[in-house]
């Protein structure tokens, strides 16, 4: 399995044409915001200090959501309270 | 550090070690320990650049084994002093604090990372990004004054982070059999991104666009597009919900 898929240059080809009935399922555009929260992404600007995870679980709680999960961590130097102090920046606060 | 953090919802969640499959931008600044020639540091960050090999960092949370990480894009943007602000383009699991640390040892004067932000991950990007403020901002206006506006341009279909994720496009008779965990039949197949290699993971997609699952193809897309029969990707994951489409069986 590639590891990189998004810089591959690829085209859609056509093996059989077929119309999709509008009876079943949605566009994603068209979904209504109840749809959208059990099956959508929030393109987050993280601000520094808390960790990702603190940040993905404040979005499930803003959003009400039962399940919230984040890709690609982007993680805080000195995670620890001891290396946080002794680098004299300020404590996480929970 | 700051910056592009894609968060999925409910149902989306199964699709984050798919979107861990793209490529990350990050800007940062980087502060060099003693005086540093100019030249030197642009020949070594042009060095660093493409195949790299690397050891994650003591502090860190994967197995400490050399890897090779692809360093697609390099360079700096501003120099003042002994800081300097750099953007790289990196392939996932890329530890950029080590690479500027490296880089420090290369130029032969030391360096450490002094900020970091993600500017991009796959197809999402800072300019399309929301601060927690702004989420909850569009929530309220929702919740409250049952404005949804906001809202729909804070939270994405999860299709949007999956474009350009190599994909396979079934009918309408073939969906709620990949709903369900079966494999992917040739006869399923309406069209097929190309050129992609047998063990390639592909998104299983609707032609509405919608986002079946994941799974990985057992033929190239060459001869998917030829074959008449048998079993053309096997299903790794479901993401959508199993009764939308109608069942084409039993």
């Amino acid at each position: 399995m590639r590891n990189l898929v998004d810089v591959l240059r690829l085209r859609t080809i056509v093996k059989e044409d077929y119309e999709t009935d509008p009876n079943y399922g949605e566009y994603p555009e068209k979904r209504s915001v109840e749809k959208l929260l059990k099956l959508g992404v929030v393109n987050l600007d993280k601000p520094p200090g808390p960790s990702s995870h603190d940040v993905s679980s404040t979005v499930k709680k803003i959003l009400g959501a039962e399940k919230a999960g984040h890709a690609g961590t982007l993680e805080e130097m000195g995670r620890s309270r001891r290396v946080r102090r002794a680098a004299g920046l300020p404590q996480r606060r929970h | 550090m700051s910056g592009v953090l894609p968060v999925c919802l409910n149902d989306a969640t199964k699709a984050v070690e798919y979107l861990h499959m793209m490529s990350k931008e990050y800007v940062g600044v980087c502060e060099m320990h003693r005086e540093f020639d100019e030249k030197d540091l642009r020949k070594w960050v042009e060095k660093l650049t493409g195949v790299i090999y690397q050891r994650p960092p003591v502090k860190s949370s994967v197995k400490r084994a050399l890897r090779r990480r692809m360093i697609l894009r390099f360079t700096i943007e501003d120099i003042a002093g002994r800081r300097f602000v750099f953007r790289v383009v990196t392939e996932p699991g890329t530890y950029i604090r080590k690479l500027l640390h490296d880089l420090g040892l290369l130029v032969g004067v030391g360096a450490h990372m002094v900020e970091l932000r993600r500017t991009r991950d796959g197809f999402l990007s800072e300019e399309s990004s929301s601060t927690l403020l702004e989420l909850y901002a569009a929530w309220y206006l929702y919740s409250k004054e049952g404005d949804d506006r906001l809202l729909r341009k804070t939270v994405k279909p999860v299709e949007d982070a999956l474009k350009g994720f190599p994909s396979i496009y079934i009918k309408d008779s073939a969906v709620a059999a990949v709903a369900h965990g079966a494999p992917l039949a040739a006869k399923g197949v309406s069209k097929i991104d190309h050129p992609l290699t047998k063990g390639d993971a592909v998104c299983i997609k609707t032609l509405k666009g919608e986002c079946v699952g994941f799974g990985v193809l057992t033929m190239d897309s060459d001869e998917v597009i030829h074959a008449k029969s048998g079993v053309v990707a096997t299903v790794e994951r479901v993401v959508m919900e199993r009764t939308l489409y109608p069942k084409t069986w039993g």
